[in-house]
Parts: C-alpha cells; structure tokens; sequence
C-alpha cells in the first residue's frame, strides 16, 4: 500500500526522513531541509548582509551541498552575501585530482568563484610527501592540522571575514562522544559552538567560522543530494581513518538505529553541560613562530613541520620527553621563524599582503 | 568529512596480564588481582585497599556524620552487594579510626519479573536474596516496585521479618498496582524509554521508602564502571546538565540526598571483592538481558564500553573523570515534573528547537503545538520518553495536552 507523504497528505511519500522518521514526498523533504537550514541561520545568526563568505568546498557531498544551499537560500532569502568556494588540494594523488574536478563542475553550476590552494604551496610538503616520509600512520593529523590553518591562510588571501563548513550533526555529535572519551574537557566545551572565533571569545581560528548543518543528519544530506541529483566525489580518504574515531562514528550509528533522536539529542547535551569552573582551560595565545592561535607557545603545524625536516615525525603526534626538548629548544634559540615557517605568514603582515608563499 | 583534528587519541594498550613475575606491590606477597598495569596485590593487601577506599569515599566529603540513619540500596547484584559486605565488615572493626560509625538499614526492592524467566529461577533469586539479608546483622526491610502505585493507606514496605513472597496478604504484594505498573511499562514502545521509566520510577519509590522512613542519606551501590556507561547512555538521551547531579557522590534532587560510596570501584575490584570475600551477589534480569546489544541504547553502551575497555583499559576511568568536571546546573530552574531534574534554559539556536521545527515542519503542525519554552514542564529527555507512549490511534495527540501524557498521577 503506497504511503501518503505526512506533510501534504497528497503525493506518495517516497523516503522515511531519517530524523524523524516521517514518511515525505520529494517536495516536502526539500522543503523541511531547505528551511531547517535557514531557520539555524537565522536563529544562530549567522551571517550579517555584506558579509564575504568562502565555502570550504572539497567535492564531497558536504561540502557540495553546502554550496549548493547557501547559493539557493542566499538568493530565496536575499542575505546578501558574497559567496567563494575555497578548495585546499593536500596533494594525494587520485584522491584531489577527481575531487577538484568535482569542486571546478561546482564552481561551473554554481556560478561561484573558485580558489584552490595547495598544501605544497603553504607548507612546502604535500601529503604524498609526508607519507613517503612518516608512513601511513598518523597522517590523518597532519592532514587535519594544516588543513585548519590551510582554510584560514585562503581565506585571509580572498578577503572573506567568514568561513562556513559542511560539518553536519553527526559530525558534531561524534565529536562529543569523541571529547568524553578522551577526557578533553576544552574541546568539549567549544565542540558544540555553532560559531567560534567572533567577538570576544576568541577561539582556535583566526577568520570566524560557522556550521549552518549543525542540526542536519548525514543521511538527510545523502538524500538531498541524490533527489536533487547534485554532482558530487564520494570516496574516503585513502589515508586509513583513525581506527579510534572508526569505533566511536559506528557505535554513534548504532544509537541513531535505536532512537532517531539521538543525534540530536547527543547534541542536546553537549550544548546543556557545563564546565567546572574550577577546571583550567589552556589559555589560547599566537604561535612564536608563525603567529596562529595556539595554546602552546609554538603551535601544532609548527611542531610538525619541524618534525618533518629533522626526521622526528612523531613531533606533534605522541607526547614525549623528545617533543619538549625540541619544543625548549626552539623557544631559546630565538629564531621566530624558519624558512618554511614564513610560507604561512604572520598575521600583521597579512593584513596588508596577501601574497603567502615564500 | 574527514576530521581528523585530534592528536591525543588513547592508545591501545596490550591486554593486562597477571604476571607471574609480579608480587604485591605493598609486602611483595603471593598475587591475588591486578587492578591496573602496575598495581598487583595479595589477598591481605587488597582488602585492606578496598576497605580504605570504600571508607576515605565516604570520609573524603564529611557529609556522614556518626549515628546518621542511612537507607542502603540493595540490589543483590555485585556492586550493592560488595557495599553491604564492606559496611558490615566496617562496623565490626575493632580500631576505632576504621570503624563506620553510621546507622544504616537496608532497603531491598523486590524487582517485576522482566526477562519472562521461570517460577523456578524467579523463586531461587528471590530466596538467595532474602536468606543473604537474614544473614546480615543490620535490619532489612524489603518493597517492591509495584508500590509507586501502592495505595495511598497502605504501607509502601515491610519489615524482613513481616516478609512471606507467597503470602497473598502482605502488604508489598498488590495484584492491581502490579498489572497497573505492568501496564505502563507496556505503554511504552522503546526497551530504552522502557528503562528510562524503571529508573525513574525505583528512584522514586526508594525516596518514597527514606522519606517514610526519616533516613539522613541513601547509599547506592553505583560502581565507577557502571557510572561511566550510564553517563555515556544519559549523553546520547539528551541528559547533559543532569550527569552531575545523577553521577556525582552527591545526588540532592530530592528530598533524601543519595550519596554513592562505591563510585571509585571499578567492575573487576568489586568483583574480586566479592570472590575474596565469598559474597554470591544475585544478578536481576532486565529487559534486555537476554535480548540483542541494539535491543536499547543502555544495553548497546555497555557492550561498547565492554569492547573499548578491552583494547584501551582506561576508558571507563577516563569517562568517569570526564564526569566529575562537569558543573551542577543552576538550581532555580524549574524542576521535571517525572524525573525532578532542572529543565535546560531555553535557548533560540538549539538542538531542542531544531527537533521541534522539524518534528512540525514535516507533519505539519500549527505552531501553536509547539512550546515556546514558558509552559514546560518536562525536562528534554522525558520529552523523548513521553512522546513514546503509544497513544490510542482513536485520539489524535495534538488535541492532547502534555498532562495527559504523564506516567504518574
Ligand atoms: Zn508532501
Ligand atoms: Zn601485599
Ligand atoms: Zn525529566
């Protein structure tokens, strides 16, 4: 018996909303998914009119539904916004070469300027390089370090004064989970901001960023894209994930099959808790070296790269007696900045140039 | 997304052994249990650790005073049964510094017959359970669940002693507010909302008890590994600001503080406890004991927490600790009318209005259906729970007011 959609009550329903599990026709799921979205946007005010705007776009579905919505609710709600797509290439072979194609189709269909930057191009390595050098494990750290301070970098570089992120609800909730299991008490505190890095709580990135698919399931956006037969790269990275953060992301879709809620509801929490206020935070500061906000005197990316050069890879990764030294090391021998340091320019200079390669 | 920002991930460590090399770490004697990689203790050691630990938990906080009259909470199973052993082991002490100087009487709730298991096994539980607190030296008492609905006139427990399981006429065994009891566990869809009710409602009824009673404190045998997966199990039922309150040694929601002297003991030492000292704790089935780990988010926790403990052995501490960080919620706020939690402040972005819009905007219902904040009187989890009873389908629920949706008159 086919099912009337709970919405209109007339057309034939032909997908159960993973949220909430109601039946829905094709045109009222676009229609609850397009307005749950700018309902965060405007409850969570996220935008101002004549704000610049890079998308961080990596062709996958994410990202490529993001650019999608923020050009058709931009348009339907008149934010005035000026809308970029900003693409970073980490330089793994087979993986960016489609995916980039993906990003250049979007910049074509969307009618969004595109940017494109490499890690090469920032940090002097790419991640095939790193791999060659440190091996298959960890890598994801790097990747994730210097794509952080990768999106600021292009963003600075194009003149934007916000970023926004494809990062949906389960993305967030498994951070939670994530954070209590690892006893990170700081990031599970600022993991549920729908913003970070305006006004006076300063965060952990220089240009403010914003998630609009904070309340958006993964599996509503699959489904968006594929009703709306948008164009988009799916693989995993084919750097093993963490096998840690594997465990954490399956058992989040077990308690999503038990209750539908529970994303949310996980999301819920992480918003309600609240901190000790006995407990220390890390006090955010600048990076000795090349000024990113960091909460050690030199920051993660830094530490890395020096660990690359010197051939101490695990530098950044393990927490060691090796890693302080080197730490010690560099605060006493004054040298604010090495050569590859300077590719990621101070930030009082990049207020003024926007050239950052050295 | 790929994500992968997080450098401090936990590392596996190879499965703990008992090394036969090792020796106690205090008198190098022969053996008994390692607790964690490096602490191997003796059988002499190890209880002199447990009997510390239980009595500098309850020290620690100066809130038990001597001759306090306290309600202990007996299960049966391991955790409240290692409690019973170490209180009544701490009240004959000779020294005086180690004796317990409290008064405490036990409270054992007799539990519905959830897993449908045998007369048989049923009967032989109950007996192991009731022979064990004829043993004990400190005044029992026992009810039974069926008594949140107990009337009004009648008394909601018994002396041990008054206690006959096949005495039709004693006054905790009540056929109607059984089937009554029965009923609204059925009303419920979900094996989660359905242990989220049982929860509740023995947290209630043990208050019930203490309050008729005029006990000081109440004493839950809550280890810290079944702290840990609770509190995992609360996060992903939206119970954020209550972790403190629920999790913490001091619980003062209501109106008898319950305090929770076994939360520093982890799973293993209870149960090597127990093997030391040749207590049997009697295991209660639960709806979903014999039923699939997916069966509720409860049991699919445990089994995850279970798993992840095997390749990193500090999870549930770390959980645990993660815990004890968190802040109580401010106490002015409106309390939950079913589980007397502060309800979260409204806020205008939130994962609560989110659900609602979406709830409204794909079944479209009048924004008057949904709540503006002012007139909650459920905190967001027993929301969830409320809105899966199963209504009659002759009445449509959006002509219902939240009220009629309450499990307790
Ligand atoms: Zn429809
Ligand atoms: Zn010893
Ligand atoms: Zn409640």
């Amino acid at each position: 018996m086919p099912l009337n959609c709970a919405r209109c009550k007339a057309a034939r329903a032909i997908l159960k909303r993973p949220k909430t599990r109601d039946a829905l026709c094709k045109e009222c799921f676009f229609h609850c998914f397009e307005n749950e979205i700018h309902n965060t946007i405007v409850e969570g005010n996220l935008f101002k009119p004549g704000d610049k705007v890079a998308i961080g776009a990596s062709g996958g579905k994410d990202s490529t539904v993001l650019a999608y919505i923020m050009k058709l609710l931009n348009e339907r709600h008149n934010y005035r916004l000026n809308l970029v797509l900003l693409s970073i290439d980490e330089g793994i072979t087979g993986y960016r070469d489609d995916s980039l194609e993906t990003v250049k189709q979007n910049q074509k269909d969307y009618a969004l300027p595109l940017t494109i930057l490499s890690y090469k191009d920032l940090y002097g390595w790419s991640m095939d390089d790193i791999v060659r050098q440190i091996g298959k494990k960890n890598n994801c750290t790097f990747c994730g370090v210097f794509r952080r301070q990768a999106l600021d970098r292009g963003a600075i570089k194009l003149g934007c004064n916000l970023i926004v992120t494809g990062h949906n609800a389960d993305d967030i909730a498994e951070t939670i989970l994530m954070n209590v299991l690892r006893g990170d008490i700081a990031r599970l505190k600022r993991c549920t901001a729908i913003k970070t890095g305006s006004g006076d709580n300063p965060e952990e990135n220089v240009v403010p960023r914003c998630k609009p698919f904070k309340y958006t399931y993964e599996k509503e956006i699959v489904m968006y894209a594929y009703f709306k037969k948008l164009h988009y790269f799916s693989t995993e990275c084919i750097y093993a994930p963490n096998a840690y953060r594997g465990h954490v992301r399956s058992y989040l879709k077990d308690l999503e099959s038990i209750r539908s809620s529970a994303i949310l509801d996980i999301i819920h929490s992480g918003e309600v808790l609240a901190v000790d206020e006995g407990i220390k935070l890390p006090v955010l500061g600048a990076c000795e070296r090349c000024s990113y906000i960091s909460s050690q005197r030199i920051c993660k990316a830094c530490v890395m790269l020096e660990g690359l050069s010197k051939g101490l890879p695990k530098l950044g990764i393990v927490k060691s007696s090796k890693v302080k030294m080197i730490k010690r090391e560099a605060i006493t021998d004054g040298k604010k900045c090495d050569e590859k340091c300077c590719s990621f320019t101070c930030k009082s200079e990049t207020d003024n140039k926007t050239n950052c390669k050295s | 997304m790929c994500s992968n920002l997080d450098t401090d991930i936990p590392v596996a460590l190879s499965k703990i052994k008992l090394d036969q090399l090792q020796f106690c770490k205090r008198c190098q004697g022969k053996p008994f249990v390692v607790i964690q990689r490096k602490d191997v203790f003796c059988r002499d050691c190890f209880y002199e650790y447990g009997s510390h630990k239980f009595r500098s938990t309850i020290g620690k906080t100066r809130k038990v005073k001597p001759g306090d009259r306290i309600l202990v909470a007996f299960s049966g199973g391991a955790g409240s049964s290692a409690m019973l052993d170490m209180i009544e082991d701490g009240l004959n002490k000779s020294a005086n510094h180690k004796k317990l100087m409290f008064s405490p009487t036990i409270l054992y709730i007799r539990e519905l017959n959830y897993a449908n298991e045998s007369d048989a096994i049923i009967t032989q539980k109950t007996h192991k359970i009731v022979e064990r607190l004829k043993k004990s030296c400190l005044s029992s008492m026992i009810s039974s669940m069926e008594m949140i609905y107990q009337d009004k006139e009648k008394p909601t427990f018994v002396d041990l002693g008054d206690f006959d399981p096949l005495d039709k006429d004693c006054p905790i065994i009540n056929d109607k507010a059984q089937s009554k009891f029965w009923s609204k566990i059925n009303s419920l869809s979900t094996d989660t909302s359905k242990e989220d009710f049982l929860r509740i409602s023995r947290q209630q009824l043990i208050q019930k008890v203490a309050t008729a009673g005029n006990f000081k404190y109440i004493f839950v045998g809550n280890t810290c590994t079944k702290t840990a997966i609770q509190m995992l199990t609360d996060l992903a039922q939206g119970k954020g600001s209550q972790i403190t309150s629920e999790h913490s040694f001091t619980d003062s929601r209501f109106n008898v503080e319950i305090l929770k002297p076994m939360r520093e003991f982890i799973k293993k030492e209870v149960l090597f406890w127990n093997i030391l000292r040749g207590t049997e704790p009697v295991e209660w089935s639960t709806i979903t004991t014999f039923k699939s780990n997916k069966a509720s988010l409860m049991k699919l926790t445990e089994s995850y927490i279970n798993g992840l403990e095997h390749d990193f052995p500090a999870t549930v501490y770390t959980i645990f600790k993660t815990g004890n960080k968190l802040k109580f919620p401010d106490p002015n706020g409106v309390i939950c009318k079913l589980c007397k939690s502060v309800i979260d402040p409204e806020q205008r972005c939130s994962a609560s209005n989110a659900l609602q819009l979406s709830h409204q905007l794909s079944k479209n219902l009048d924004d008057v259906f949904i709540n503006d904040g002012s007139d909650r009187i459920l905190c967001y989890s027993c929301n969830n729970l409320v809105n899966e009873i199963k209504i009659d389908s002759t009445v449509s629920p959006q002509k219902l007011g939240i009220a009629d949706y309450l499990l307790y008159d």
